[in-house]
């Protein structure tokens, strides 16, 4: 009769040289000789394997930029993360690759009938993360020289990091920080001790203890993002 | 789509995993921040405070305390922006749909006499879609109240009505208004209950007066988890 043991099939086909009889528990394996067996490469294909986290990969350029009457201004960037669950992937080991920041050329307007400032400066970054919270955000500042040649504070402001994967552009909204009274921005204009923020990136970043603070607004950022997001379909977003 | 297998350290490792009930749930992400307020036509100094109001359905997870957000206080030119730039990061599990979250927005004056008082209110609903928005929020100042309309009977009709001096308005008199300018105190909410849609006072807003003032602009980035797999829309 037909009614032959399966495995005694399989092992019917040991006979080809240097096989072994290896019985996968399956039915229908198929070996092949020098190859993996179809479980294995549905173990191994990335469309079946949960991956551990997510990845945050964007470049861009802070491409140009108006404050009040400035002519010459430098600006400077700190991207801003949650700090436990995400992880900033560094690209060098250099010691200011620690942290993702960077400082511009002083760059100045072409004439005088324009106020438009042009940096064009790139950045990149890319962040390691298991949770939403914590979204990077990018958050300046810009300086230049005063009357004196010294170098002061012109400026912050910040912007989140688009969610969405692709091409995108924003707008950053520059304020400056207001002196406390007359005299003592009189004071700090002659001495180039203007009202500066001390760890500036921490301020604007979170947000709080900022109450009580005065601004002014004085200008604009236009900045250029790519993005590209890794994994998060399988997490169960976008 | 199933993941039956994750990789477990060794490269050849792997092991079946098994999803639990709270990998299921939905959550949403508000990322984004409070660009600043345009139109108010003032020299005094500006700051915005929201509060967020939700369902009993939507858990904020992170971050941990739900007390509100003050921005700082910012002067401007006429026709400038009054630029507050305060950003917020939040995060919600939701098992009900119902009650999808509002910003109840109270913008503040600040004046020369570092006094302050309440400039106006608006009230912004978060996008319902995910990706980038831009939420523009008109905002109103109360100017008085009109208290005939509570003596009316419930079921009476406005219309209806033909008392003559009932259909008086109070609150347009031109005495009650010139205190409020000269001593540049308008009238203020007691609660934000009219702000919001569905707790029991929001229906004595209609006896509210109430003159148009600036807008407050907030950029919103909307991130979904689990909304297509559970057939809401908007992922």
């Amino acid at each position: 009769m037909n009614t032959r043991n399966y495995k005694k099939d399989v092992s019917d086909q040991g006979s080809i040289k240097g096989q072994t009889n290896q019985n996968f528990g399956y039915s229908q394996p198929q070996q092949f000789q020098d190859g993996i067996s179809r479980i294995q490469e549905e173990m191994m294909d990335p469309r079946n394997i949960q991956p551990d986290s997510m990845f945050v990969n964007f470049s861009g350029v802070l491409e140009c930029g108006e404050c009040e009457d400035e002519e010459s201004l430098r600006i400077e960037y700190a991207v801003k993360y949650g700090g436990d669950d995400w992880t900033y992937l560094k690209t060098s080991n250099n010691a200011d690759d620690a942290e993702p920041s960077g400082i511009s050329q002083l760059s100045t307007s072409r004439n005088l009938h324009s106020r438009n400032i042009v940096w064009n400066f790139p950045f990149e970054c890319n962040f390691q993360t298991k949770n939403i919270f914590g979204w990077p955000q990018v958050v300046v500042r810009l300086s230049g020289p005063d009357f004196m040649g010294r170098s002061v504070a012109k400026g912050y402001g910040s912007v989140h990091v688009p969610t969405q994967p692709g091409y995108h552009e924003r707008v950053i909204r520059i304020f400056k920080p207001l002196p406390i009274s007359g005299f003592t921005g009189f004071l700090g204009y002659l001495l180039g001790n203007t009202a500066e923020l001390k760890n500036f990136d921490k301020v604007i970043s979170s947000g709080e203890g900022r109450e009580v603070t005065r601004v002014k607004s004085v200008g604009y950022v236009k900045v250029k993002f790519h993005v590209t997001l890794v994994n998060f379909d399988k997490f169960g977003y976008l | 789509m199933s993941m039956p297998y994750q990789q477990t350290g060794n490269q050849i490792d792997y092991q079946e995993i098994k999803q639990t009930k709270a990998d299921l749930k939905a959550e949403v992400h508000f990322i984004g921040q409070i660009v600043g307020g345009l139109d108010f036509q003032t020299d005094d100094g500006l700051f915005c405070e929201l509060a967020i109001d939700c369902g009993d359905g939507w858990d904020l997870l992170q971050p941990g305390n739900n007390k509100g957000i003050q921005t700082q206080t910012s002067y401007a030119n006429p026709g400038q922006l009054f630029s507050w730039g305060h950003p917020f990061d939040l995060h919600f599990s939701v098992s009900n749909l119902i009650g999808w979250p509002k910003a109840l927005l109270k913008v503040w004056r600040l004046d020369s006499s570092n006094k302050i008082d309440a400039c106006s209110y608006g009230t912004a609903i978060f996008p319902r879609s995910a990706g980038y928005h831009q939420v523009t929020c008109e905002t109103w100042t109360p100017t008085g109240e009109n208290l005939d309309l509570e003596i009316r009977k419930p079921n009476e009709d406005l219309a209806t009505n033909t008392d003559s001096l009932s259909k008086f308005d109070r609150t347009l008199d031109w005495r009650f208004q010139a205190l409020s300018f000269y001593m540049e105190n308008p009238p203020r909410l007691t609660t934000l209950a009219p702000l919001t849609t569905d707790k029991g006072d929001f229906a004595r807003r209609k006896i509210l007066n109430s003159i148009s003032n600036g807008k407050v602009i907030m950029e919103v980035e909307v991130v979904m988890k689990n909304f297509k797999r559970l057939s809401f829309s908007g992922q």
